[in-house]
């Protein structure tokens, strides 16, 4: 018997239930994994892997062909954020960086993979034709980078920096060379194996995926353009962003194009032909993808079936896992080497390369199809081989992938930069940008004595006190503005004559963003914070001093 | 011409606020004041104000030297600055001044929290208005209240 033959299926459920339990059972697994400390897109594959084809089965092999489509809007939106990522200015001061890490990465991981897998197919069958063909597509299988999972850790952990940009790039053009070592890979084991498929229909079919993804991208991303910059509302932009991704995304499936590609096209399209408005619309999709996100990866999960295997295809399992990232890692450090990139690419780079996923998994069922012919041994032909060794490998290295980015942006310092003020001040109270100075002035204290100690302190306002140490009052410079010119009273006025009312209209730990909307519907520059039970001063908190501490958060938490 | 404050002193002492007395303490004034201001329209607790005005006193007396007194608080049970005035024909000699003499004119002044500015321009036309010795004199020697209430609403006549 076959031993990759399919399980037999759990009772059907129906595909919105199926929907809802995948998206609220990846937020648990991406609750898991943060308490875990480890990328939240394990979290999600791992939930699929218990719900999927190896657990329990609640989505089953139909129910996962009747999300297809679902898959290919989710890879259209990631292929078009990926896009968004890729500004032209970058490429020209990069390019070549780009492109040497690129071409050792993925040539690394080829060669190597080419050779491990191909040794153990010989070893195990002693044929040399489907050792060669075999090794050839699992090597250009193993060259290309999932840019979702990996893409998914740099935003869950805020990242940026030469390292995040280079990684961005670097993922979202590799796919382009594993498919070009795919085409020729192919084609090579065709022509050894003599196929009936000729090498020249392959290469042609391949060339046509890739090049009429790019010109269908970018005709949709010029036509996006035209009418967004007629858009005048956040909900029609969405509307015609994702109803620009769904045509595309229908297109390619009709006409056989690669759509994550051919969105990655349109995304470049547009921040490179509006950079300033482009932005806002990357972040209204982002913050719309995120159960998209979620649903994808837990049927990246699903779709992984681990069934009984011979011993020899773990072996080229685990060969394949280790030539691929000794590849990609030391590809890395080649081409970051020569083209004298920063010592965090050249270093760290090759470490957020590991994950694998819908490309590499793509080629491996087209490879199915092309190599069909190929026998193993009886039963067991050389395109099951390279589907069920892509898809354990897929696991292994979703699994090592996602901590391996974190490791790599750790390292670079990276993690947490891709900061905006809001987020800072979304993170602070108002006890963290209050003035800890304080100097406060006594109820019976002279006018003269006020402006004595106003005009020697830089303090915008100086709380009151009683004989208890409470705060009873406020003077600023806007409340001894009329006593300028009445100094004939400043001998006896005291400080309680002149001070202003306290309105305790922020405490210490309220939410800046809170405080910061009080003092402006208010129209107040500063206020005194007091402590609640005591009364007693704590603190200024003036909107001068909170600006300047928000500021020197964004630039130290920026690595500026 | 006459200037914003001695504009906002004509507008909030009316001549019924304006009295000869003959307490014999600080503390009998300062209540009998506070019982004509509170007889306003603008005060609307007289005993929120009775307790301001103490308090008041209690952290730095308001005798400002010169035999006058100017008591004052700034509350929210007052609605708008309001005036009140007494020559009294004893001299109070419990008053504290800073100057450390006696006290026979005293003048009253309760405002709202918000009316900072003009109540620090009544207290300084007060304060402008017993600088020169000759005015202080003529003040201090009014024959009624009505003469008082003349010479504090028109000093130049």
């Amino acid at each position: 018997m076959n031993p990759l033959a399919a399980v037999p299926h759990a009772p059907n459920l129906g595909i919105l239930v199926i929907l809802g339990i995948g998206v609220f059972g990846g937020i648990l697994g991406a609750w898991l994994s943060q308490r875990l400390r480890i990328p939240q897109v394990i979290g999600y594959i791992a939930i699929g892997l218990l719900i999927g084809r190896s657990g329990f089965q609640i989505i089953d092999t139909e129910a996962l062909e009747q999300l297809k489509p679902f898959t290919f809007l989710a890879l259209a939106i990631i292929g078009f954020l990926v896009g968004g990522e890729l500004e032209a200015k970058i490429f020209k001061k990069y390019g070549r960086q780009f492109l040497a890490i690129m071409l050792g990465e993925g040539l690394g991981a080829f060669f190597l993979v080419s050779l491990l897998s191909g040794t153990v197919i010989f070893i195990v069958t002693g044929a040399a034709v489907p050792a060669l063909a075999g090794g050839l597509v699992l090597g250009a299988i193993s060259s290309a980078t999932d840019p979702a999972s990996t893409i998914d850790v740099l935003w869950e952990y805020r990242s940026k920096g030469v390292l995040t940009t280079s990684l961005v790039s670097v993922v979202a053009l590799d796919d382009a060379l594993a498919m070009t070592l795919y085409a020729l890979g192919t084609s090579l084991a065709s022509i050894i194996a003599g196929s009936e498929v000729s090498a020249w229909q392959i290469l042609l079919n391949v060339s046509v995926e890739l090049l009429g993804a790019v010109l269908l991208g970018l005709a949709v991303g010029l036509l996006l353009n035209f009418l967004l910059r007629r858009s005048d509302s956040k909900d029609r932009t969405l509307t015609l962003i994702i109803g620009s991704l769904l045509l595309v995304a229908g297109a390619c499936v009709a006409l056989h194009l690669d759509v994550i590609i051919a969105a990655m096209s349109m995304g470049i399209v547009l921040i490179n032909l509006a950079p300033h408005r482009s932005q806002e619309f990357f972040k209204t999709l982002r913050a719309f993808a995120s159960p998209v996100y979620v649903m994808f990866f837990v049927m990246v999960g699903a779709r992984l079936e681990l069934g009984a295997m011979p011993g020899w295809i773990w072996t080229i399992v685990g060969l394949y896992v280790l030539g691929r990232s000794a590849g990609k890692f030391g590809g890395t450090w080649l081409g970051a080497k020569i083209s004298d990139s920063d010592p965090a690419v050249r270093n760290y780079l090759g470490l957020g390369l590991f994950a694998q996923g819908g490309v590499a998994v793509g080629l491996s069922i087209m490879a199915s199809q092309n190599l069909n012919h190929i026998e193993i041994f009886e039963g067991l032909m050389l395109g099951q081989v390279i589907v069920a060794t892509v898809t354990a490998t897929t696991l292994m290295v979703q699994i090592i992938g996602p901590p391996s980015v974190k490791l790599a942006i750790k390292k670079a310092d990276e993690i947490g930069r891709n900061v905006t003020e809001e987020d800072v001040i979304a993170d602070l109270t108002v006890g963290d940008v209050m003035t800890t100075e304080l100097i406060s002035l006594r109820e019976a204290d002279l006018v003269g004595k006020v402006f004595e100690t106003v005009s020697s302190n830089d303090q915008l306002a100086f709380p009151v006190i009683n004989t208890e140490g409470a705060c009873t009052g406020v003077i600023s410079l806007e409340s001894l503005k009329s006593l300028f010119t009445q100094q004939d009273i400043w001998s006896w006025m005291i400080a309680e004559d002149v001070m202003a009312n306290v309105h305790d209209i922020v405490s210490a730990d309220m939410p800046l963003k809170d405080a910061l909307e009080t003092m402006k519907q208010l129209n107040a520059e500063q206020t005194i914070v007091r402590h609640p039970e005591t009364q007693a001063p704590l603190s200024i908190f003036d909107l001068r001093t909170a600006r300047r501490q928000i500021t020197q958060q964004l630039m130290a938490r920026q690595g500026i | 011409m006459r200037s914003p404050g001695q504009r906002l002193l004509n507008k909030a002492l009316t001549p019924e606020r304006v009295l000869i007395t003959d307490a014999p303490s600080k503390e009998d004034l300062l209540y009998t004041l506070v019982g004509v201001l509170g007889k306003g329209k603008h005060v609307k607790d007289v005993e929120a104000l009775r307790h301001a005005i103490a308090e008041r006193e209690k952290l730095m007396s308001t005798g400002i030297g010169l035999g006058v007194a100017v008591p004052h608080a700034r509350l929210a049970a007052v609605e708008d600055i309001s005036i009140a005035c007494a020559l009294n024909r004893r001299i109070l000699p419990d008053y504290e001044s800073i100057d450390g003499g006696p006290v026979r004119l005293v003048f009253m002044v309760a405002a709202r929290p918000d009316q900072q500015a003009d109540y620090v321009r009544v207290l300084a036309t007060f304060s402008q208005l017993v600088k020169s010795e000759s005015n202080r004199d003529i003040l201090l020697h009014a024959e009624s209240s009505q003469a008082l209430y003349d010479l504090l609403t028109d000093p130049q006549k």
